[in-house]
């Protein structure tokens, strides 16, 4: 009884996962599928706009010139925004301790955020070279204001009647942040997070295609240099694809660590 | 002994100026039950934190066994050890287990070692939350979180109670067999509990003293000794119950009638 309720529920929840997949393919699907109609039936040359097939063939042939230059971008984006969520959170976490540090750090942070990077990048590059350490704080500086505003923001939203149960123990500071504040900010925290996640890679993307040879940025530029339409939009799904699995894990693990709110 | 002495309070938000509570006096002996009644806005939930010093007096003081607490002096630390707070919602944490959030107090206060956490096992048992200890509160219907809301605040071993109309969002019956449980874990322990209710039956069901307040400004307009010979399901029938309630009606609209003229 207990077990055929239990396959039950397992038939019905692969059911579920197996739509929501298909609904969520369907448009991606139907994208490429015209893609490949259009250049096949207005002949469209390669070298101006290569057919999916020809993407996905380069994709896996130039692989191995790729991978080094898909190591540095994947691997400088995972860096350069774990540094942003600690540095992002850390922050909050000093200005909840000490408004000071508030009064005077806000300021720099609203205006990164509202600082188009891409200004910077070229200073950076003389200034760090053309190499990761550049890149890295370019990732740094676009991600972690946004985590820090969400987290701030959502520090100060915490719910009240939460909050007031720590006040009539009469907790202290770090209690309060340790048991209440913190916890209670996670789905605001993660906003912050999920949106850094985008920012980074723009960043990383950006700061490639700005300077320097390595990284898939600086690549789809090469490629594009010589023609070789196939391998640049090999790239560029390469940077689609991280994209899409980075920010879907993101989620996925705000949902596990959410799920009783 | 607790001691409300002249206790005043003033809310001033957005240039309204509000006179909360003025003048004070309430007094609660040790182990003694003590009812506040009063319609809605007349300050109850004002005096319970003032008592709990989660807020500020803006006059008058509270002293509790000889300590005293005020505006500028706030409530010792071994003081607040001894006060367990009940909100009118649960207000559990929902990121934590039934059973994490009835310890919590544990950890704020810094009561470790494995005599707390069995004594926080047993009162568990005791309420009948064993099955769900385990479970988010997410899970629980009203009447098992606001239990669980209880223990909470008993966990570690307070002498004084202070309820916040605890039970008024339970439907009738099961209010009525939370205050019936209440009494029994009172007269085991022999607290000192304060109140807050706005159901006039269960301030005389409760109570061996009541408050009776009324609005603008919230002050307490009289005092009732109430002497039931018992306190059970046959109490509803005795008649001096229903002699309590209609002096404690009479009390409540005869402020309404003289304010109507
Ligand atoms: N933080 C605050 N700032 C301004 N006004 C407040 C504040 N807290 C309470 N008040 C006001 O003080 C008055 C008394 O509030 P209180 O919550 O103590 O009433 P109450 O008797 O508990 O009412 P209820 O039965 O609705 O719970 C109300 O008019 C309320 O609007
Ligand atoms: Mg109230």
């Amino acid at each position: 009884m207990e077990k055929t309720a239990d396959e039950a529920r397992t038939r019905l929840y692969l059911r579920d996962a197996f739509r929501h997949i298909a609904a969520q393919a369907a448009l991606p699907v139907i994208a490429l599928a015209l893609w490949h109609v259009s250049v096949t039936w207005f002949d469209v040359p390669e070298w101006q706009i290569p057919s999916p097939p020809a993407i996905i063939k380069a994709m896996g042939a130039d692989f191995r010139a790729i991978l080094p230059h898909l190591i540095t971008t994947y691997g400088n984006v995972l860096v350069g925004f774990t540094m942003a969520a600690a540095i992002g959170i850390a922050l909050a976490i000093a200005i909840y301790f000490n408004a000071s540090v508030g009064i005077a750090v806000t300021p720099f942070i609203n205006l990164m955020c509202i600082m188009p990077l891409i200004t910077l990048v070229p200073l950076l590059m003389l200034w760090l070279g053309f190499g990761s350490k550049a890149k890295l704080v370019a990732v740094v500086i676009q991600s972690f204001p946004i985590i820090n505003l969400n987290a701030l923001s959502a520090f100060a939203g915490v719910n009240p009647l939460r909050l007031e149960l720590m006040e009539s123990m009469k907790a202290t500071k770090y209690q309060k942040m340790r048991c209440c504040i913190l916890p209670d900010s996670l789905p605001g925290i993660f906003t912050g997070v999920k949106l850094a996640a985008v920012l980074a890679l723009t960043a990383e993307v950006t700061s490639e295609i700005t300077g320097g040879n390595a990284g898939l940025g600086a690549r789809i530029i090469q490629y594009t240099q010589y023609m070789k339409m196939p391998q640049a939009f090999a790239c560029v799904f390469y940077i689609a694809a991280f994209g899409l699995i980075f920010y879907q894990s993101l989620s996925f693990i705000e949902r596990k660590l959410t799920k009783n709110y | 002994m607790m001691e409300l002495i002249n206790v005043s309070k003033r809310f001033i938000a957005r240039r309204e100026d509000l006179l909360a509570l003025s003048g004070i006096n309430m007094r609660v002996g040790d182990g003694e039950f003590v009812c506040v009644v009063g319609p809605s806005g007349c300050g109850k939930s004002t005096i319970i934190r003032i008592i709990n010093d989660i807020i500020k007096p803006s006059s008058g003081r509270v002293v509790v066994d000889g300590f005293t607490y005020e505006k500028n002096a706030p409530i010792p630390h071994k003081l607040i050890r001894r006060m367990g707070f009940i909100f009118q919602i649960p207000n559990l944490y929902p990121w934590l287990t039934v059973r994490e959030n009835i310890r919590l107090p544990l950890d704020i206060f810094g009561l470790r070692g494995q005599k707390w956490m069995n004594h926080a096992d047993f009162l568990i048992e005791k309420a009948g939350l064993s099955s769900c200890a385990d479970q988010y509160p997410g899970s629980l219907s009203q009447g098992m979180s606001q239990r669980a809301g209880v223990v909470r605040a008993m966990v570690h071993k307070p002498d004084i109670l202070l309820m916040d109309e605890p039970f008024g969002a339970l439907d009738e019956r099961t209010r009525e067999r939370m205050d019936f449980e209440l009494l029994d874990i009172w007269r085991e322990n022999g607290m000192s509990v304060v109140f807050i209710t706005h159901n006039i039956g269960e301030a005389v069901l409760l109570a061996q003293r009541i408050y009776i307040m009324a609005t603008a400004p919230g002050r307490i307009i009289d005092t009732l000794r109430v002497d039931l010979k018992k306190r059970d399901m046959s109490s509803f029938e005795d008649a001096r119950f229903e002699e309590y309630s209609s002096r404690i009606n009479n009390a409540i609209g005869n402020i309404l009638l003289e304010k109507a003229v």
